[in-house]
Order: structure tokens, then sequence, then C-alpha cells
């Protein structure tokens, strides 16, 4: 849900209680539009951590302006209305369009937030890059900045372009006023701002610029908490800190933990967790004691190379993230590879369908690596469970064959939920050739070019495999890459399976079938198109 | 700086602390620093919320060389053509004369863009090779299919947008009218078309 647990707390108060006369900065919730103005989008998601407020100075006004005072589903008035230039703020992404949204509720909306300048002033106030960037286009009122990581930034309506497309930006340079430019038709004063992303399994698309406003915004204002706090790498198993905020000592305060730079940096991760587990030192040191974490440390960066970490506090209504002082590194080895094969995962739509985590989860190897390994046929697009209609056993459908998932804690490593299992006919499912249980563990394999694999059973070859020599379910053999602790070399020893290898429920059933995969047999097509069929239901019905 | 030698310097300056004060409460923010084992828990480590989205990258897949449209190319101006082999990922452009003339291209590491104006017209193209994970984000797909892809067909202020993804990557291409009362503007028609007749440019195989 939304990152800040503190902010969703506060944004529970009566209105009046935050609104505080319209001068103190205050916000309704994300997706809490004006009233009849459509379903908003309940998003706190920061799409783009760390940018700058797209207006030079505040205050600054986010609201509707079709639905406020001037507008034409407003409650009259003019656009000058002092109500519209006072807080509290109004999320009006997916505001009621006919324009397709694929993250609005509805299907339909408002593509970004309309924000209004400190005055009802035309062509005064600059409006400023969120983030350095190029500027990509320039239209008739329209000015695109696209940022590093390719994330756009739009500025709409403005006036007086001082940029010109193809110019590079640095963070807060300016670009134009803010007016009412809508191609010859005048439209209110104000800025339309989005942001555009490429969201996985979507696209290039149109995301939630509110909460992102909210943030950046706080820090524009210079509205800072604080807070101190401290982190270190705890033995390559798990990142160990604490944090607190001294203007309100007994709450668990969210914090970030950055990795490899700051929030905006292209090459800066951050993550944000709660500080809340109870650590028996603090008590003395703090006056207060729950204010713990325990992050585990991405499989991503255990690499090799050196990671600085660095700590923000989440921020909250009050006041901004901001960073807190420490300074910490740690250099990990590349984990060993379990035996298997490698799968290729086709792509961030497959990732998304999966609900995988390269960050968490994917060892980042050499080519080399790779090219010592096993690489079978690409993993499934997405994951389809199924269970007979008499109950039992839940199977996840890999093309060719039937796997079993051994426990709800299995499906859980991998975001299943048990519950999702579509329920087949009995005789059809028996008729499905059955492979190794799912593996316990998520481990992913990524290349230097980005490619990602999926570390699974081998699939039976042409020279076959015996029947119940399973490969280790749970990754506890290794494809001996990188076992003796000394880079991410590829052992020359073809996986092996190894007499420790964990045996999963169920490996010793006399129908357990092949260690490996099978291959599509005669069932494969029936299979295939009853996944098809399967996801087309499912499909249907999330409509 | 290794893992232990972190918790070695975090331990000095624990220690230092632990020994100056027993009142840690009251010492300023600044002197306050934990040891090694105050940080350290016995709690299973969580995974939090990456912030901004996990970026992944999206491996290119490119059409063949043979494929490249040389009378596109030759249209181009000579920044725009000199631009196309700078590209990382596989490259469209406005194959029509009027556009493909004035065709700017930007790039960065993992996205490029086009901008190209004619007679009130103005036509992006954003090119993205790397996607954002967000695990509230489930897949969907866009109801209009566009260069035989599943696509999503929107306007915003009245400018349209044309999203799908080919070639392994995102491309996103924008029409905007001078005056929204333009005819091209009345309808998706005419920015869907534009997409449809995209041409490949590149860069060729030996020079990416």
């Amino acid at each position: 849900m939304k990152r800040l647990p503190l902010i969703a707390a506060l944004c529970l108060l009566p209105l009046s209680a935050v609104a505080g006369g319209g001068d103190e900065f205050s916000f309704h919730d994300p997706g809490d539009l004006h009233p009849g103005s459509g379903s908003g989008a309940a998003d706190s998601t920061v799409y783009a951590p760390g940018m700058r407020y797209p207006m030079e100075a505040g205050p600054s006004f986010p609201n509707s302006q079709v639905w406020g005072h001037g507008g034409g589903s407003g409650p009259g008035g003019g656009q000058c209305d002092t109500e519209n230039y006072s807080y509290p703020w109004r999320d009006n992404y997916c505001e009621t369009r006919s324009w397709n949204m694929p993250l609005c509720p509805s299907g339909t909306g408002h593509q970004g937030q309309d924000i209004r300048p400190a005055t009802c002033d035309a062509g005064e106030h600059w409006n400023v890059a969120s983030e350095a960037g190029t500027v990509t286009n320039i239209g008739s009122y329209s000015v695109y900045v696209t940022a590093a990581d390719g994330t756009r930034f739009d500025y709409l309506h403005g006036s007086g372009n001082a940029v010109s497309s193809g110019q590079s930006l640095a963070k807060g340079e300016r670009i134009n006023r803010v007016d009412n430019e809508f191609g010859g038709t005048p439209t209110t004063i104000h800025l339309h701002y989005n942001i555009k992303q490429d969201v996985a399994g979507l696209g290039f698309i149109f995301v939630s610029p509110y909460m992102s406003l909210v943030e950046s915004y706080r820090e524009l204002l210079g509205i800072g908490g604080e807070t101190i706090g401290d982190a270190a790498v705890d033995s390559c198993s798990a990142v160990v800190g604490w944090a607190h905020d001294e203007n309100a000592p007994d709450e668990a305060i969210s914090v970030q933990v950055y990795f490899d730079g700051a929030p905006g940096e292209r090459a800066a991760v951050g993550v944000e967790v709660l500080a809340d587990e109870y650590r028996e030192s603090l008590c003395e040191m703090l006056g207060s004691c729950e204010h713990g974490f325990t992050l585990e440390l991405p499989r991503s960066l255990q690499d090799g190379q050196e990671h600085p970490i660095k700590l923000f506090s989440g921020g909250s209504e009050d006041s901004a993230a901001a960073e807190i002082e420490t300074s910490s590194s740690f250099t990990c080895d590349t984990p060993s590879i379990p035996s298997g094969e490698l799968r290729p995962i086709d792509g961030p739509e497959v990732i998304s369908a999966w609900g995988l985590s390269p960050f968490w989860d994917a060892a980042v190897v050499d080519d080399a690596t790779i090219s010592g390994l096993p690489v079978g046929e690409s993993f499934p697009e997405r994951p389809v469970l199924v269970r007979a209609e008499d109950g039992g056993t839940v199977w996840w459908m890999d093309p060719g064959s039937k796997r079993r998932v051994p426990d709800a804690s299995v499906a859980e490593a991998w975001g299943l939920d048990l519950e999702d299992a579509e329920v087949w006919p009995a005789h059809v499912l028996d008729d499905v050739a059955e492979g190794p249980p799912m593996r316990a563990e998520v481990f992913l394999v990524q290349a230097p070019d980005g490619t990602l694999y999926a570390v699974d059973e081998p699939e039976c070859g042409a020279d076959g495999c015996e029947p119940g020599t399973d490969s280790d379910g749970g990754g506890s053999g290794t494809n001996g890459a990188d076992d003796d602790d000394d880079g991410a070399e590829p052992d020359d020893t073809p996986p092996a399976d190894t007499e420790d290898s964990a045996a999963l429920p169920g490996a010793d059933d006399d129908d357990q079938g092949c260690g490996c995969r099978s291959d599509s047999g005669p069932a494969g097509p029936a299979l295939l198109l009853l996944s098809m069929l399967g996801l087309w239901r499912r499909r249907e019905s999330a409509r | 700086m290794r893992a232990d030698t972190t918790i070695a310097v975090l331990l000095s300056a624990g220690l230092g602390v632990a020994c100056a004060s027993a009142d840690e409460s009251s010492l300023p923010s600044a002197e306050r620093s934990a040891t090694p084992d105050e940080l350290r828990s016995d709690e299973t480590p969580r995974r939090g919320v990456v912030l901004g989205g996990e970026r992944v990258r999206r491996v290119p897949r490119w059409p063949a060389d043979n494929e490249i449209d040389e009378s596109v190319i030759a249209m181009m101006p000579s920044s725009g053509r000199s631009a196309l082999d700078k590209l990382s990922l596989p490259g469209l452009v406005l194959r029509r004369h009027e556009f493909a003339s004035t065709t700017k291209v930007m790039s960065g590491h993992h996205w490029y863009a086009t901008w190209a104006k004619h007679d009130g017209l103005v036509v992006t193209l954003n090119v993205s090779g790397e996607a954002r994970v967000y695990p509230h984000v489930k897949p969907f797909e866009g109801n209009e299919r566009v260069r035989e892809q599943a696509a999503f067909v929107t306007q915003n202020e009245t400018i349209w947008s044309v999203t799908w993804v080919e070639n392994g990557i995102a491309y996103d291409l924008g029409l905007e009218c001078e005056s929204p009362t333009m005819p091209e503007c009345q309808d998706s028609a005419f920015a869907i078309g534009l997409a449809e007749d995209l041409a490949y440019v590149g860069p060729r195989e030996d020079a990416r």
C-alpha cells in the first residue's frame, strides 16, 4: 500500500484538522478526487523519487480545473477564486475523461495533474525541469523533458519557452511560464503535468504524478524532520540498522535505504522499509525501543563490487525525506548458482506477470558463467496453477508437464496464491506428464546484456534421465559458479546430482516421473490449449 | 570497504560512544551511534518496497538488416542520420517525407526519441529499452491493434498517443495539432496511421 503509514494515519484525520485555514501545506489522499469527478487511483507510489517540484517557487496548488471554481463542472465563481489557491491539494489524475488510461480504476481518465501557480497571473511563474534531461518535444502548447532513465515529464499550457528541442537541461532549469495556452483556445491558468514511464506489462504510459509532487513539494518548501540513524551490512546477509525521528520520538518511521547513490541519481536504487523492530540497545540510547530494521541484502548487489549505502528518512505529512548522516558500504561475493538449467525470461512483461524481482533474486554474472550453464526453454509467460476437481495437489502447469507445488511456502516464494488455482477435470490432469516439483527458491541469473534467466530443473534430453534422479529442488546443489568464493568463474564440471539434494515432499513417489522436466509429449498441445483457455477465462474475469 | 571492515569501524565508534556517556539520549544526535551488536537482530530480513519501481532492461529483438528502409534514411536530415548509428535500440522513424525530412533524433542509454514538425502537426516518438516493474501493476493489454501488436490509444489534452511493445521494446507515438480543431486530431485514425507506417532504420548489426 502506501509508502508511508505515517502519512496514511495523518490523512485519515478530519480535513479541518489538516487544512489549517489554507496557509499550511496539506493534501487529500491520492485518489481522493473532487466529489463527483470520478474514481481516482488510490496509488501512493512515488513514481519519480528525488524529482524536483516542477514550479520554481511555492506556494502552488494542484487541484481540479474542471470541478473547481471557474471550471465547467465547478461550483461557480471564477478561476481566481481564493479556494482554488488554497490548501489542501486535490489529486485529479484519473478525473473523469473519456480517454483510455490503463492505471485508472475505470480504465479511462485524466492523464496528469493540474497545478495552479502561486497567484492567478498568466505568464508569470516559471516551470522548471523536474530532472536533468533532454527536451524531446516542443509543441504548440507542450514541452517534454526526458530524463536519463527514460522517464518523460510533460509540461502543458505554458508560454514563453526558454528551451528548444534537443537541448540538455539541468534539474531545476527554467522551461517556460505557467499560462493558459491551448492551441488558440485558452484554458485556465495552470500547468498540466504528466509523468510518463515504461511500465512492465503495459508499455510507455502515464503514471500518477501526485505523490511525486507531494514529496518534491515538501523538499521545495524545506519542510524537514530531524532524523538520526545508522546502518551496516551484517555478514552479507542483511542490512541492519535503525532510524529515529526526534520530533516523533515514540513513532516507528519508514526509512529509505539507498544503494549506489542518492534519490534521482541514475545508478541509485532505493528501498523503503519500516523501522519498527524492537532493539533493547535502542531503549537506553534513544529512550524508545522500536526503531530497528533488518533488510534482506539484494542478491543483485552481491557481485564482488563495492556498494555504498545512504539512509534517508521516509518523510511524512509534515516533513520531507531527508538524508540521515551515516556512511557505510559493503562488498559481497556473487552467490553460488544452484544446479539446473537456465530458462530465459522473455522480457519485463513476463517478470511482471510472475511478480519476479531481479533486484532481490538475480545473481549478476558474466558471459563466461552464462556460457558454462545449460540453457533450456523459455520460462512460461505467466503462471498457471490448477488442481483437480476432487481437490488435493496444486500443480503449476509448465508447458509439457504438471509440476507439484509442494506447499504454501513455495507458492509464496513465487508470489503465487494457491487459492487462484483453476479447477480441471481429474482425467485431464491425469493425462499430463508429471515433472519435478516446483523449486522452493526463486533464483534468477542476469547476463551482462540484461537477459534474465530462471534457474530450473533440466529438461529431459534425447539421452534421457532416469526417473527419480531429481536435481536439487531446493537449490542446495550448485552449478559450480563461485563455489570457492573466488568470483564468478564457471566450473567445467557439468551439473551433477548430489546426495544432499533436498528432497521435496513427494519426490520419492512412484509416480513422480522424471527428475528433469518432460519435453512436450502427446499431452502437450492439449495442455497448451487448456492453459490458454484458463488464461482467457482469467483475463475475462479480471475485466 | 568490505562488510566486516564496516562493522569494525562501527564497533570502534560504538565503543567510544558507550564509554563516553551513560545517558545516550542526552547526546547530540550526531554523536549517537550504535555498535554492530546493537544493529544486529534475530529478525528475519524483510524486503522493502523498491522506490520508483524496479528497473528492468528490455532485451531488443532486432529486425534483419535487409528490413532497413534506406529510402527513409536518405530523406532524413544529416544530423538525424548520424544519430541513428548511435541508437542502442531498434530504430523506427516516420516514413512520410514531410516528417522524415524534419526528424530530429535524441537518445540516452536505454531510450531514444524523435521529433518532427510539419504544417501545424508535431509528431513525437518515445522509445524505451528499460521498463519499471511495480508489484501493484499487472500486465494488461491495450484493446487496439497497431503494427500487429496490442496497443493503448489515448488522448491527453487533445494530444493523441499510441503505445505498444514491438521488437521487445516499448514505443509511444504522439501527435499534437497546433489547433485542437485540426482534422488530423479529430480522431485517432491519423495518429494510428502514422504508427502503422513507421519505417525500420537500423542501426545495422555491424554498427551496434
